[in-house]
């Protein structure tokens, strides 16, 4: 069953696509999250860790015996990875957005630069 | 490479301390990965910016930690209250309703009240959460200000009925110790 989750919080789709395919701890989320946003996203570790405990308790992600990263391993770190749930959520939550700015473009509101959207 | 630098033990320690603010569930859950996150941030901002970098770091960890904490203490303050103002409102039903209109009537409510009470009662007695003897102590007050009303405003009274007063104020007495009770019980039962 579809969870009625979207519109998600931007701090929850963020995660979930930092998370992407892959396990990832809190640390890497952050980074990764910064990353794909150019630096423009920053999350306290407050706010990172109380998305998480909204996703695990609504199944979007989950935590993984998978301990993928050698450099930063530490027996205390939490991996996370998506599930199909979250993975069906960013689906719908993609299309979601990608008919807003389909909108958005048809009104001369925004247009696509090699940068992103204006 | 070696990537763990040397640790920043007193900045650790105080955020640690800081983290006090978020309600207790959510620390024991969370408290430690918080913790680290923090360490590997502070880490960083050593390593690219020196003092100035952990200061900016630090002003961000803390507004994160004023403004995340109210949200997440509000979110389970909200899931609580509100089966705690429920129960409540409805206890004060059958109180009432035993004391002023018909037997049968608040035995009706109070089985409500008791099926309710079982139902809910992960909620209701969460022993994480720390504000609810206050609430507990409001109500006994309220109801013995309830009493105090009934005996000097006359509108209230009509026609005196005496029983109504001193059963109220037995009644607030009860409630008042009770969130005592539950005030000291949480105090004494808190972790180190």
């Amino acid at each position: 069953m579809q969870p009625q989750l979207t519109p998600l919080p931007a701090a929850a789709l963020h995660i979930l696509l930092a998370l992407g395919t892959e396990e990832r701890h809190g640390y890497a989320i952050m980074r990764e999250v910064e990353h794909m946003t150019n630096g423009a996203t920053r999350m306290g570790p407050g706010t990172l860790y109380t998305a998480i405990q909204k996703l695990l308790a609504s199944g979007l992600i989950e935590e993984s015996p998978e301990r993928p990263d050698p450099i930063l391993d530490d027996e205390r770190r939490r991996y996370y990875r998506v599930t199909a749930a979250g993975r069906e959520v960013v689906r719908s939550e993609s299309q979601r957005l990608a008919a807003l700015l389909d909108r958005a473009r048809s009104q001369g509101l925004a247009t696509w630069t090699r940068a992103g959207v204006r | 490479m070696k990537i763990h630098e040397a640790p920043r033990p007193l900045h650790l320690r105080v955020y640690r301390a800081l983290l006090r603010v978020y309600p207790r569930a959510f620390r024991d859950e969370y408290a430690d990965p918080i913790a680290q996150l923090f360490n590997d941030r502070l880490r960083d901002a050593n390593r690219l910016g020196g003092r100035r970098a952990v200061a900016a770091f630090w002003a961000v960890a803390a507004g994160d930690l004023v403004t995340n904490s109210i949200k997440v203490r509000f979110k389970e303050m909200s899931n609580v209250l509100a089966m705690r103002s429920t129960l409540l409102v409805l206890a004060g039903l059958v109180y009432l309703s035993m004391m002023l209109v018909d037997g049968a009537l608040g035995l009706l409510l109070l089985l409500l009240l008791v099926g309710l009470a079982i139902y809910q009662r992960k909620t209701l007695f969460a022993s994480k959460v720390s504000f609810s003897p206050w609430l507990v102590i409001a109500a006994g007050l309220i109801i013995m200000t309830g009493a105090f009303g009934v005996l000097v405003v006359p509108g209230l009274s009509g026609d005196v009925r005496w029983g109504i007063a001193p059963a109220l104020g037995i009644g607030g007495l009860l409630t008042t110790g009770l969130g005592l009770g539950l005030a000291v019980w949480g105090y004494a039962s808190r972790r180190p």
